[in-house]
């Protein structure tokens, strides 16, 4: 306990500090100013003012009441702030690389679950539709029915866009009646079975009996 | 005009000061500031959808975008090519999925054409050229088909898959 209390008391009163010295000043501060090209940018991000409030009220609710879990949460707050703020890239790695080998099994687990979640994302089921259509529009015929086999949902957006299976080619459709409904997938089977079956050699003769010769 | 700055403020918070004519790539700021006669000096544009992190990433962009010639207007049969990414946008958007996901809602909603247009791009090619398993492992889906819905969607795309 008394260590923890030494720590609130060493840590605390300068973050209160500098938020109070951040709200005096209003205009904006050098270390909130963007930097895009520097190398700073990565170093110095701007202090979110939520972070800091929140920390001033975990400061003054410790100052009242005093319980010995809210240093602990002060240090973790200051640690963030650290981390996010004050450290070099090459400080951020060196710390993970220590914090993770002191991971247990369950530790693990949890950690992975989580960058998994941020690694993934499954653009097609996620996005605005309007969105989605800007993106399969520039895939090919196979690589649409392809996504059509990804899964039930990706089959579903898939189908429902009638409009990605027009020809791809801009003459073709410039002379097109726009009005006209065309079923392209239909068109695109068609033509495609046509094909194959002249390279398969599996096209047969048909006879068109018309009047009978004399 | 030039050199002018105006303040967009993110979801958590944080302000970030850019020049407007950077900031007018984005449609939305443009109509914000036209239409509505905002004052530059003084307001404050707050984007609640905007996370300060991909707000970050998007001010990048248009910063480096500021000098590009206004994207053509949409036109419907124009044949898009999705190899034409620029190798600074090509860096630029090696991100994980959650970050080209939000910033692909960030591009969406300040109707950025030229960072919706470049980011939908990366994602066609996450998909270009896959089996449908590669596809799955690209983005983590689970293949919730029965083996005889997967037989019978298999013998739909036939007539697609070259032999």
């Amino acid at each position: 306990y008394t260590e923890s209390k030494s720590l609130s008391t060493v840590h605390c009163p300068p973050i209160k500090q500098s938020i109070v010295t951040k709200k005096n000043d209003k205009s904006p501060s050098p270390s909130r100013s963007f930097d895009f090209y520097g190398e700073n940018a990565k170093r110095q991000k701007s202090c979110t003012q939520l972070t800091s409030r929140s920390v001033t009220i975990r400061w003054t609710e410790h100052s009242l009441g005093s319980h010995s879990t809210v240093p602990s949460r002060t240090s973790f707050e200051q640690l963030l702030h650290w981390f996010t703020n004050s450290w070099s890239e090459a400080e951020q790695n060196d710390f993970l690389r220590r914090l993770i080998v002191k991971f247990d099994e369950r530790q693990q687990y949890f950690v992975s679950c989580v960058i998994t979640q941020r690694r993934y994302r499954d653009f097609i089921s996620l996005l605005p539709q309007s969105v989605v259509f800007e993106i399969l529009k520039t895939l090919t015929l196979q690589e649409l029915s392809r996504s059509r086999e990804v899964c039930k949902n990706w089959k579903s957006i898939v189908d429902r866009e009638p409009d990605l299976w027009k020809p791809k080619d801009e003459t073709k459709t410039a002379e097109m009646d726009k009005t006209i409904q065309v079923d392209w997938e239909k068109v695109h089977k068609q033509n495609l079975a046509t094909k194959r079956n002249w390279l398969a050699g599996t096209a047969q003769l048909i006879k068109c009996a018309g009047h009978k010769e004399r | 005009m030039a050199g002018h700055k105006i303040k967009l403020q993110s979801s958590d918070g944080d302000t970030f000061d850019v020049e407007v004519e950077i900031a007018k790539q984005s449609a939305t700021i443009k109509t914000m500031l036209e239409d509505l006669g905002m004052d530059e000096e003084e307001d404050v544009i707050p984007l609640p959808n905007v996370n300060s992190a991909i707000l970050k990433k998007v001010i990048q962009w248009a910063t480096h975008h500021k000098d590009d010639p206004p994207p053509p207007e949409d036109d419907e049969n124009r044949e898009k090519n999705t190899n034409d990414i620029s190798s600074w946008d090509q860096d630029f958007l090696k991100v994980d999925q959650g970050t080209l996901f939000e910033l692909i809602l960030a591009a969406n909603y300040l109707d950025i054409k030229g960072l919706l247009d470049v980011t939908c791009k990366t994602v066609a090619n996450m998909i270009k050229g896959k089996t449908p398993e590669e596809i799955r492992r690209t983005f983590n889906i689970k293949n919730d088909f029965t083996p005889q819905e997967e037989e019978q969607i298999k013998k739909e795309n036939e007539w697609c898959e070259e032999k």
